[in-house]
């Protein structure tokens, strides 16, 4: 597993919904693959968590974060259960703030890898390649905030996370 | 022997359900085969009660759930002895996500389950 593969896994899961338009219902999809997803206010430097208990999979999302930030939650989360639930399974698996606005791979060291491919995957997830490489077409300014903005309200993601998914190439 | 508050607590529920429904000690002890002293030592919290008595007297009592004498407290406190985290996190918020996974389970649908 690496994120190579971790976002295969998330086109996987656009493909299969299908989605077909942004923004992508990652809360529809969270539900539709059988996972109970709760809300609730959590201490601010918690982002969410994942856990299986009893054989029910669980997704919590801070209900005090900005909802683009809480879709985030919703697919990072969503990767741990798809990507490896065995790590789910004996401990609550709590998620404090993801560091997406490290593009840099040089601030990824030292980053759990499975939290890296949770990123990868969520990211990949929210913003899909089929449905981002037409807008970008034959290239993007990262530095152009007006068309970044833009494009991060049509996919209801922050801009860091939409300059994240853009840093990655694919 | 000081007498745990629990079964002060139990004895209590029990008087005064069996008081709404107008039932003597003597009636209660028939119902569940258990003498009327016993019933009476229970319920002033004197004698610890076995599992299948209050079971007994749960049901005896019209209670769907032995749980109904038993003291309240709040849900988090069992779970989260045994809550383990993978980061550390304080205690309000490991109590926060407590109640996430109970909310979770109770919501959770019967096709969610396996």
């Amino acid at each position: 597993m690496n994120s190579e593969t971790a976002r295969a896994a998330a086109r996987r899961i656009v493909e299969e919904f299908p989605v077909r338009s942004a923004p992508v219902p990652v809360e529809r999809i969270v539900k539709s693959r059988g996972i109970v997803l709760q809300y609730a206010p959590l201490a601010d430097d918690l982002s969410g968590m994942a856990f299986i208990r009893d054989g029910v999979r669980i997704i919590g999302v801070n209900a005090l974060h900005h909802p683009n930030r809480q879709r985030f939650t919703i697919g990072h989360e969503l990767a741990h259960h798809e990507l490896h639930p065995e790590h789910l399974l004996e401990k609550v698996h709590v998620d404090k703030t993801f560091r997406v606005m490290m593009r840099d791979d040089l601030a990824q060291q030292g980053v759990d890898p499975l939290e890296v491919q949770a990123n990868a995957f969520a990211a990949e997830l929210l913003m899909p390649h089929e449905l981002i490489k037409d807008l970008v077409g034959e290239g993007l300014d990262l530095d152009d905030d007006a068309r970044l903005d833009a494009m991060a309200r049509k996919f209801r993601v922050s801009t860091s996370a939409l300059r994240y998914r853009l840093g990655v190439r694919g | 022997m000081a007498i745990d508050p629990r079964y002060l607590t139990f004895g209590e529920a029990m008087a005064f359900r069996r008081r709404q429904l107008k039932l003597k000690q003597s009636d209660l002890a028939a119902r569940v085969r258990m003498s009327r002293a016993s019933i009476a030592n229970i319920e002033r919290g004197r004698q610890n009660v076995l599992l299948h008595h209050a079971c007994d007297i749960a049901a005896a009592l019209q209670l769907a759930r032995v749980d109904d004498l038993l003291p309240a407290e709040p849900r988090a406190s069992l779970e989260d002895q045994v809550l383990a985290v993978s980061a550390d996190v304080s205690a309000k918020a490991k109590a926060q996500l407590t109640d996430m996974i109970a909310n979770a389970l109770a919501a959770a649908p019967a096709k969610a389950r396996p």
